[in-house]
């Protein structure tokens, strides 16, 4: 059992960075809360703002061409910034198991190449910024020319998040340093009642690695009280989706 | 998120669970066990995983057929959610997953630990548990008279606790379930479905991943 403790710093850099760097959007109108409220919370639909519990078929692809397949099972809790997340084999042998509260973290188990304590942190990083807002504001908006709307903010470690909402409701985005070095690129496609069927995370940092994710089942989630943590994260914007049934339910 | 070292123990655990469902044969002793296990040849099955997890407010399941082929053949195949085939064959380990790429051949876990698996089914398809070097076999009387394996190693033991197979009452040498309990609140239940035994089976069903 490990607790990571959070970096602080990364924000701050990334928030002088942003006054400073146009990135590869170019120039974005800065939002105010009360009048674009309706952008704002268009820029929040990639993430799913109750509780929330997915399993996927997770697709690694590593570098030298080699490949493995794994189901991850992830518990999201956005109104306590709260992952739960389970990676186990086909055959059902967990490989990792860990919680993540804010930026701490906790591995209940982890076996192999999952013991590390920087994968831990690594993977979590990449499940928080599939399925959790990030709890700061989104800083930039504006329209594209094809339609699609662009916003900018920042991420959970303080890194860029730039999202890309198309208007066939598919969505990409991108992450970056405050230095512009990309750190990770997300493609979210097959869209049932605004949740993703297909996710391809492509990693540019702490690795060089390909994750595509098929969605098996979604569903709303019950978290049990005890579990609950002090709220950081209240203000995540609420959506009404629908369950997609888990395979056994059907 | 990288996956990179070998992982020996990893690699066995995870056969492990796929070659339980080759341990035929039943009795009430050893020797019977060993008896009736070497009458069987062949086992071709369909069979359904349910995946128990406190995370999960359901069993996730999981559904397809197995094959197994004295003396240390198997193909386990894997319909739904996710196709994908293990193949072991003349102590050759190879599994196929179809993903974006089509039927794409995965990343091996240490070949070594392969070898400690095949072996383990050798001995276990002739029912000779008390010979294993990895797991410590033990028959509970009563009930549906469960055969309980326990890991011997301990960075084994930290990944399966046991494994309980409960023998079908109608069937002599068949399963009913498999359980492979990983902790409190965590397991792997497996039932069977249509199981033929010591029936042909081609050898290619053990070489060819199509």
């Amino acid at each position: 059992m490990r607790w990571v403790a959070p970096t602080r710093f990364f924000i701050l850099m990334t928030l002088l960075g942003f006054t400073v760097s146009c990135g590869h959007m170019g120039a974005l109108p800065v939002l105010d809360p009360v009048t674009d409220r309706a952008l704002l919370e268009k820029c929040g639909r990639p993430h799913v703002g109750m509780s929330y519990r997915y399993v996927h078929a997770i697709e690694a692809l590593l570098p030298g061409g080699k490949s493995a397949t794994m189901i991850g099972v992830t518990l999201v809790d956005p109104s306590r910034s709260r992952l739960h997340s389970v990676l186990m084999t086909l055959e059902g042998l967990v490989l990792f198991d860990g919680e993540s509260s804010g930026a701490a973290l906790h591995v209940s188990r982890a076996v192999g190449p999952f013991a590390g304590e920087a994968f831990g942190r690594h993977m979590m990083d990449d499940v928080r910024l599939l399925f959790l807002a990030p709890e700061n504001p989104v800083l930039e908006a504006g329209m594209g020319q094809d339609g699609s709307i662009l916003c900018r903010g920042v991420g959970h470690n303080g890194e860029s998040v730039h999202i890309r909402l198309h208007p066939d409701q598919t969505w990409n985005m991108e992450t970056f340093t405050g230095s512009l070095r990309r750190l990770r690129e997300v493609m979210a496609t097959n869209l049932i009642d605004g949740i993703p069927g297909n996710i391809e995370l492509k990693a540019h940092a702490h690795g060089r690695y390909v994750l595509r994710l098929r969605l098996i089942g979604a569903e709303p989630a019950e978290i049990p009280k005890q579990r609950r943590l002090p709220s950081v994260n209240d203000g995540a914007l609420r959506h009404n989706r629908k369950a997609v049934p888990l395979k056994g339910e059907q | 998120m990288m996956v990179k070292k070998s992982i020996p123990h990893l690699g066995l655990a995870g056969v492990v669970i796929l070659v339980c469902f080759c341990l035929v044969g039943w009795g009430e002793t050893w020797e019977e066990i060993e008896r009736d296990a070497a009458d069987i040849v062949s086992i071709r099955a369909e069979f359904s995983q349910y995946k128990h997890l406190k995370i999960l407010a359901k069993p996730l399941v999981s559904q397809g057929r197995f094959y197994f082929q004295k003396p240390d053949s198997i193909r386990w195949e894997y319909r739904d959610p996710v196709k994908s085939v293990l193949l072991m064959h003349r102590g050759d380990v190879r599994r196929f997953t179809v993903g974006s790429r089509g039927l794409v051949e995965e990343a091996a876990g240490a070949v070594s630990s392969m070898q400690i698996v095949v072996r383990e089914i050798g001995l276990w398809s002739q029912g000779r548990f008390r010979e294993s070097d990895h797991f410590r076999a033990e028959i509970r009387r009563g009930g549906e008279g469960t055969l309980v394996l326990t890991p011997r190693d301990k960075a084994f033991a930290a990944m399966i606790e046991r494994i309980e197979i409960v023998p079908s009452p109608r069937r002599k040498g068949a399963i009913k379930s498999v359980k492979i309990v990983e902790s409190e609140g965590n397991f792997t239940l497996l039932t069977f479905a249509n199981v033929e035994m010591n029936e042909k089976i081609a050898e290619t069903v053990f070489r060819n991943a199509e």
